[in-house]
Parts: structure tokens; sequence; C-alpha cells
């Protein structure tokens, strides 16, 4: 018995020949920029990877239609072309091409021979204005279409510009669709799911949340904002504070967003006293006044407001809510003195910013 | 290395000299047990009689292995003060009617007698003036879930609903023969039911009717007010122990008085009340009588059946006629939260105001005419608190059907279902259900929302524009029209 596997002989390999997968024709304009969705606009945006012109694939340079090629030939030869929207018939190219003619069918063949038969008997009978034998050749215009034609008005009009139909009845619809994306730059800000509510109305529901119960807090963020929407108009000058607004005091309560935004970013502070360790040395801090953005200006802000809410006396939390807000709004409130106080620390220490940018000091 | 004896052990040691027979010890720890080899004061403190034997001088044993550190006083924690005594309860029942912010509506007109039954009026909201407000506040016709508190002042928006009940009640103020109108009200949550019986509290104050109003059927039957067995009366017993319930008939009889006064001043007896009433016969009216219920829960069941004696069999004298308005009725339906003295579950019927208002309006055919001079009943269910009765919701059904000139032989006529138990409290009303009339309250029609919408508008509470595509969006987030779910979104904050 022949050992199993036969190390000393080559081993035959089948070869396989790579199928045949008949190639789907597209029109060299619509795979030299290959597109992902319809959607995705070439007009907005450059292309990622941008191909040289060159560059041509195997189905992209194909040899001209045969008209198109007697349209040239005849063009470098001084004749009148033939009409390149009508095809050339099989005849005429038969008569061209002898080996075309030898190869052609039966059929064809026989209708070549009564013509040119016909054609001399006509020629003998007719009248000597046609010299040639050449007369056969159709004039031009027949009685019958050799082609496909398409609508004469949207031949006109549509055609491609990239990956773009443009001519189309639906002007701005892209590739493949009939109708076009709806303008949503235009659509509210709110109109988004995620982004429904005004921010601050957000951030503040988000802060009322306890265990995750988010409809609980936005039930009583409801009432906050009915509330605030039925309290008595603020009195500017009390404190002397006043709210950052463009709209009148009078106004503010009945648009209790406003006014609850008012509230919030005029107690919001500009600045936090960050305790900032190892640039004094001996384990001592170094306080810091680092800037914050809006979102955390805010949060400062609500976080202080219901820290002064927790103090309160009435029953329902959105009751306690409320009335300190509308307190800050009137002036009152700790958390007016709150931001006094950072901002006083921040004010005096504003001169260790720099130490603290210059990094920890250095012992000589 | 430390000894196995401490220095006092050392000292107690002591040598037997006398010789032992067989062995001899030499030397033995005997006056205390041997509790550890280290050292045995607080052992032999624990043994010495010599010192528990005194008396009246304590000897504070030495702290040896107890906590020498100094205790920490503990600190009280400052709670904060629970709200007063009854604050809660007040400020969820708080009722407020206007809002000075919101702007004035111009031009709306006040719901009066002459505008009563205008067909025009369908889909406006009228103003209701202060008389009025006043005597609707004594009923407790306003509730906390109604937006009254949102805008300048209180106003209704008219329905063709509330058209067709004043209809009615005009038809009653005109009729000769004196007729009483049942009609159940129902629907679905906030659509607008406890309204509808305020609008027709409204209505009946404008024509100077009686108006009893039961503002939450619920307490009748949630064991949270007292209640007796009621005597029975006559040599045949009855067939269930009936229950009475003093205090809910002395709140019932207060808002009777105070929304009713007027009237009731300019009412006479007609029929003699019992001797045991401290009231003049003669010059007493029937004010006199109610305020001695209002103002005595113990007189309340004896003056309640006097005046409704008064009120409900003709007489000499005439009687203007009676709305009553129930809200929440389907909490009478079942079994209530009362117990019996053998601890067994009072049914609602049982309890004798609700079996008197029930019969009232589930009357049978045979039975006399229940208002001297007419009336009418509206009982409207509730859609956010109904508890599952389903032989009320046969009841409903039924109508229903009903209305829709269904024959009760007819194959798809609703029925009990097979096997199961209905209540037999409750299937004994369908015989009387033949008077009373479904109101199905469904949603706003388009005109009405719209002027629904328009009314948020011209408050200043809503900034939109009342297009018909706003408006169709409006009630398409609002269930069709939902008059509830419209106000939500009337009021909701948007920038």
């Amino acid at each position: 018995m022949p050992p199993r596997i036969a190390l000393t002989t080559a081993r035959s390999l089948a070869f396989r020949p790579k199928s045949t997968i008949p190639q789907k024709r597209f029109a060299p304009t619509l795979l030299a920029h290959p597109v992902r969705a319809a959607s995705d606009d070439a007009t907005k945006k450059p292309a990622t990877t941008p191909t040289s012109p060159d560059i041509k694939g195997p189905n992209m340079d194909p040899l001209p239609h045969v008209t198109e090629e007697q349209a040239a030939l005849d063009k470098t030869m001084g004749k009148t072309p033939p009409d390149l929207e009508q095809g050339t018939p099989v005849q005429e190219i038969l008569e061209r091409d002898k080996d075309a003619q030898e190869k052609a069918p039966e059929v064809l063949k026989q209708s070549i021979n009564s013509k040119s038969n016909t054609g001399s008997s006509i020629n003998s009978t007719s009248t000597s204005n046609t010299g040639s034998g050449s007369s056969t050749s159709p004039s031009g215009s027949r009685s019958f279409s050799t082609t496909t034609r398409r609508n004469a008005e949207t031949a006109e009009l549509v055609r491609f510009q990239d990956t773009r139909a443009v001519g189309l009845e639906y002007p701005d619809a892209g590739f493949g669709h009939k109708f076009p994306l709806p303008d949503i730059s235009k659509f509210p800000k709110t109109n988004n799911l995620k982004k429904r509510y005004d921010e601050v109305v957000d951030q503040v529901t988000r802060s009322l949340m306890r265990h995750g119960k988010l409809s609980l807090a936005q039930k009583n963020m409801d009432e906050i904002l009915d509330n605030l929407r039925k309290a008595p108009v603020p009195s500017a000058s009390a404190g002397g504070h006043t709210l950052i607004t463009n709209l009148p005091y009078e106004a503010l309560p009945l648009s209790p967003i406003q006014y609850l935004t008012a509230i919030i970013d005029s107690v919001a502070p500009l600045v936090k006293i960050r305790q900032q360790k190892g640039i004094l040395g001996g384990g001592a801090s170094m306080p810091v006044p680092v800037p914050l953005q809006r979102r955390q200006r805010r949060r400062a802000a609500i976080q202080w407001i219901l820290a002064g809410a927790e103090n309160r006396r009435e029953t329902k939390l959105a009751e306690r809510v409320s009335k300190e807000l509308i307190a800050i709004a009137e002036g009152r409130g700790s958390a007016w003195e709150r931001r006094q106080r950072v901002h006083k620390m921040a004010m005096s220490a504003r001169a260790n910013v720099k130490a603290a940018l210059s990094g920890p000091r250095r012992r000589r | 290395m430390s000894l196995s004896v401490c220095a006092d052990c050392l000292s107690r040691l002591r040598v037997l000299n006398r010789p032992k027979t067989t062995y001899t010890v030499p030397i033995a720890a005997t006056t205390f047990p041997r509790v550890s080899s280290f050292h045995s004061s607080s052992a032999a403190a624990k043994n010495n009689v010599l010192v528990k034997s005194k008396k009246g001088v304590k000897v504070i044993p030495p702290k040896h292995r107890g906590s020498q550190s100094a205790k920490m006083k503990k600190k009280v924690r400052e709670r904060p003060k629970p709200p007063a005594i009854g604050e809660r309860r007040a400020q969820r029942h708080r009722i407020v009617l206007s809002n000075t912010n919101a702007l004035e509506v111009p031009g709306m007109e006040d719901w009066s007698k002459e505008n009563m039954v205008d067909v025009q009026n369908a889909g406006h909201v009228l103003g209701l003036d202060g008389a009025l407000l006043d005597k609707l506040r004594d009923c407790k016709a306003f509730k906390t879930t109604q937006n009254w508190s949102l805008f300048r002042r209180p106003a209704t928006l008219i329905r063709s609903e509330t058209i067709k009940i004043g209809q009615e009640m005009q038809d009653i103020n005109r009729s000769q023969d004196t007729k009483t109108v049942r009609q159940l009200i129902t629907g679905e949550r906030a659509s607008g039911k406890s309204i509808l019986g305020l609008q027709a509290m409204c209505m009946a104050f404008m024509n100077d009717w009686l108006v009893l109003n039961v503002p939450e059927a619920q307490e009748f039957i949630n064991n949270t007010s007292s209640y007796a067995p009621l005597k029975q009366e006559g040599t045949q017993p009855q067939s269930e122990q009936l229950y009475i319930q003093p205090h809910l008939t002395q709140a019932l009889l207060t808002r009777a008085l105070h929304s009713n006064e007027a009237v009731l001043k300019t009412l006479k007896f007609n029929h003699e009340f019992p001797k045991h009433l401290p009231l003049k016969q003669g010059t007493a009216t029937l004010k006199d009588l109610v305020q001695l219920g209002a103002n005595d829960h113990t007189f309340a069941w004896p003056v309640w059946q006097a005046f409704w004696r008064e009120i409900s069999e003709p007489g000499a004298k005439p009687r203007p006629p009676v709305l009553i308005v129930v809200d929440g009725v389907d909490h009478w339906m079942g079994p209530s939260k009362y117990r019996s003295a053998e601890y067994e579950i009072v049914h609602a019927h049982q309890l004798t105001l609700v079996r008197q208002f029930l019969g009232l309006f589930f009357s049978k055919p045979g039975e006399s005419r229940p208002f001297a001079n007419g009336g009418a009943l509206l009982f409207s269910t509730t859609g956010s608190n109904s508890p599952a009765y389903p032989t009320f919701s046969l009841l409903i059904n039924q109508l229903r059907a009903r209305a829709q000139n269904l024959d009760a032989s007819a194959p798809e006529f609703p029925l009990p279902a097979p096997y199961s138990k209905p209540d037999a409290h409750v299937l004994e009303l369908m015989s009387g259900t033949g008077d009373v009339e479904l109101i199905d309250l469904k949603s706003l029609s388009v005109a009405e929302s719209k002027g629904y919408m328009e009314y948020f508008v011209r408050s200043g509470l809503l900034r939109a524009k009342i297009t018909e595509s706003s408006l169709a969006e409006l009630r398409g987030l609002s269930g069709g029209g939902v008059v509830g779910e419209l106000a939500k979104l009337g009021r909701r904050a948007r920038l």
C-alpha cells in the first residue's frame, strides 16, 4: 500500500479558471465616483478618496458604436457622417464589412443578393440621375423607426450630473428618489425627540429627579412652571439684584420658561474655585479660580436653588422650589450670597491663575 | 518572660503544713478558683463574700476592662417641624379660581339665564359671575383637577351637551306636569364629565332650583366617616341591615344650606316634622330645618328624612325643581369598605343615602314621581379612579345598546358573562333603567376645540396662532380633541 502522503511527488493542483460572471454594464459616469447611498450628496462634500481621471476600469473604455465609428471615419474622410441619433441598419454594416458579409446569416445574405439584383434592375429602368450602384443606400429618412427612442420631452432635459439626475420632474430628488428629502433646517430645534424640552427646563428637571423617577420630576417641573405663571410680578429693585432678561418684568410670569431661565442665568456663577494641590508645597492647596461653561454655570445655580429649597417649610417639593425661585427673582435667597462669595474669592485668588498655569514652584 | 502569677496572688499563697496521707501538695492556691494564670484580683473581688455582705456601703468596683474614654453627648438632630394638622389636606383641597397674571379676555360674555341655551354660544367660552361662583364654591362644585387657577376669572366652554342639558332644564321649568330627567354621564378620562355636572349646577342656580351636590361619591363607601345601623321600623324585619352616615349627611346638608340659602328661606313646611326636632311649628322654614342638621350631626339623619319628604312629596305649597348631581357614581356599585357587627362586608346599597339616591335614579316604572315639582338627576362616572365593577359596566353597556335602538332580545344585547357572579344589588337596578338617558361624552368638535384653544391664546397662556393645521395637530395630540388633554396642551410651556 503506498503511503498516503507522497512527499516526494509533486501534488497536482486543480486549476480552476476564474468563472466568467457576466458583469453589469454601467455608464462610465456612474462608476467614476462610486456612491454609498443616493442621499450621499457628492456636491456638498468632497470625495474622500479622489481618483485620477486617467484611471479607467476594464470596461470603461469600450469601442465606440459602429455608427459612431463610421461617423468618425467619415469625418476624417471629409464625407457626410451618418445621423448618430438613428442607428445604422445591419445591411449597411454588412455592405462595408466584407468579413461580416461572409459570416452573416443566410437570410441576410439572400436579402443582400436580391437587393443588389433589384437595384440593378431599377437602375437600368430608372432615370439616370442616380449614376452609381451605391444609390441603394437609404436616404436617411425612413417611413419607420429602427430604434426605440425616449420621450421627446425628457430626452431633452434629463441627464446625469455626477450622481444626480438633473432635469427630472422632481428636480431636487436624489438619484433613485422620486421626492426630495424634506428641508429639516427649517424645523424648530424642539422637533428632535431628545431635545423636545427647553435646555434649561430639561436641566432643572433632571436635577429634580430622585431615584430615576423622571416622570415624577417632570410632573413637579410642570407644577413649578405653573406656580411661576401664577406668582406675582417680581419687584425689580429689591435686594439690588436684577434679573438678566430681555423681557420686561411684567411679561415674565406669563412666559415661565424665560422667567426660569432668567433666574438661573442671573444667579449662575462665572467661576468656581478649585483647590489646587502641589503648587504651594507643604501639603497646602492653592485656590485657583476656574471659568465655567454655560451648562456648568447653570448647574451650579440649580444646585444652590435646590439646596435653598430644602430649607424651606412648604409641604410640597414643587412649592418649595418655586417659592425659592421667586425669592431669588426678588433679590432674596441664599443663592445670591453664595454667588457673591464665590466671586469675591475668585477676585482675591486671581493672582494664583498664573502660578497654577506655570506649574509647581521650583526649589532653589 | 512574665510571671504566671501576679504579686497579689503570690502574697496569698499558703504553704500547707498538714501532711496528706497519700501525697503532699506543697503549695496550693485554695481560697479561690484558678481562673487565669495571669492574675486573680477581679476573680477574687467577685467571690469576696465579706465585701458583699456589708450593707449600705456601695463599693464601686474599679473598672479594669470597661472603656475609660469620656462619653460623647449624643447630638440631637433638629428635625423640621411637620406641617400643622390639616394643613396638607387643606392644601390638597385648595381651590384657586383666578390668576392675576393671566390676561383679561376681551369681549368675553357672561353666562346668564338669558343666554343659557343660546345655540350660538356653542363652542364659546363664557364667564361665570360672582354670585354664581359663591354658590358653586359652597356646594363644592369646583375640583382641583380642573384648571381654574390658570385664568383671570372663571369661565367655561359651552359644548353641545351643555346646551342639551340646558334645554331639558328649560323644559322642566316651563312644563306644567312635573317631569324628572335622569342622565348618566360617562366618558373617558378628562372628557369633561365633572365640568358638565358643574355646568348643570350653574344653570340650576340661574333658574333658582334647589341643588344637592355629592362631589365625591367615594367618600360614602371608603370607611372614612362615621356610620351606624338604622333602627328597624315596623314589625316585619327588612331583608338586610341598613346603615346611616350621620357626618356625611351633615356635610350634605351643609352644602345644601349654604348654596341654596335664598331658596330655602322662602320655603315653608308642607308636612309635619318629627316632634323631637327643636323647631317652631308654623314659623319655621326649610332653612331652619337644614340648618339644624348642618349644625349637629346627631340631628342630621332625622332632618334629612324630613327635608327629603318636603322636597319630594307634593303638598299645598309649591316647591322649586331639584337638581341632584353625583360625581363618581361607580364607587356606589359594589361592596363598601364598611363592616357590619358580624364583621361582614357592607354593600354600598346598604347605606341609606346611597340607596335613596340610586333608588331615585333607577326608579321602577310603577313608582311615583320623585320630586314634587320635577327636577333632574345627573350622575357621572369617574374615568381615572374607576373601580372594576363588571356588573355596573354591563349596565352601562346595556344603556349604550338601548341608545343604539338595540332590542333587549337581540343576540348582540349585552348580558352578564356566563358562570360569572353578577352583583345582585346592581342587577336589581337594571329593571329601573327605563327612564335613564346615557350621555356618552366624546371629544370636542372642531369648532368647540377651536373656541377653547383660542381662549387659551387670548388669556396669554398659549403662544401660538391657532390655524387649521395647528388645531388639527393639537386635536391629534389630545386623542382627537379630549377636552382635558387639550387643556394640558394649551398650558404647556414651549419656547
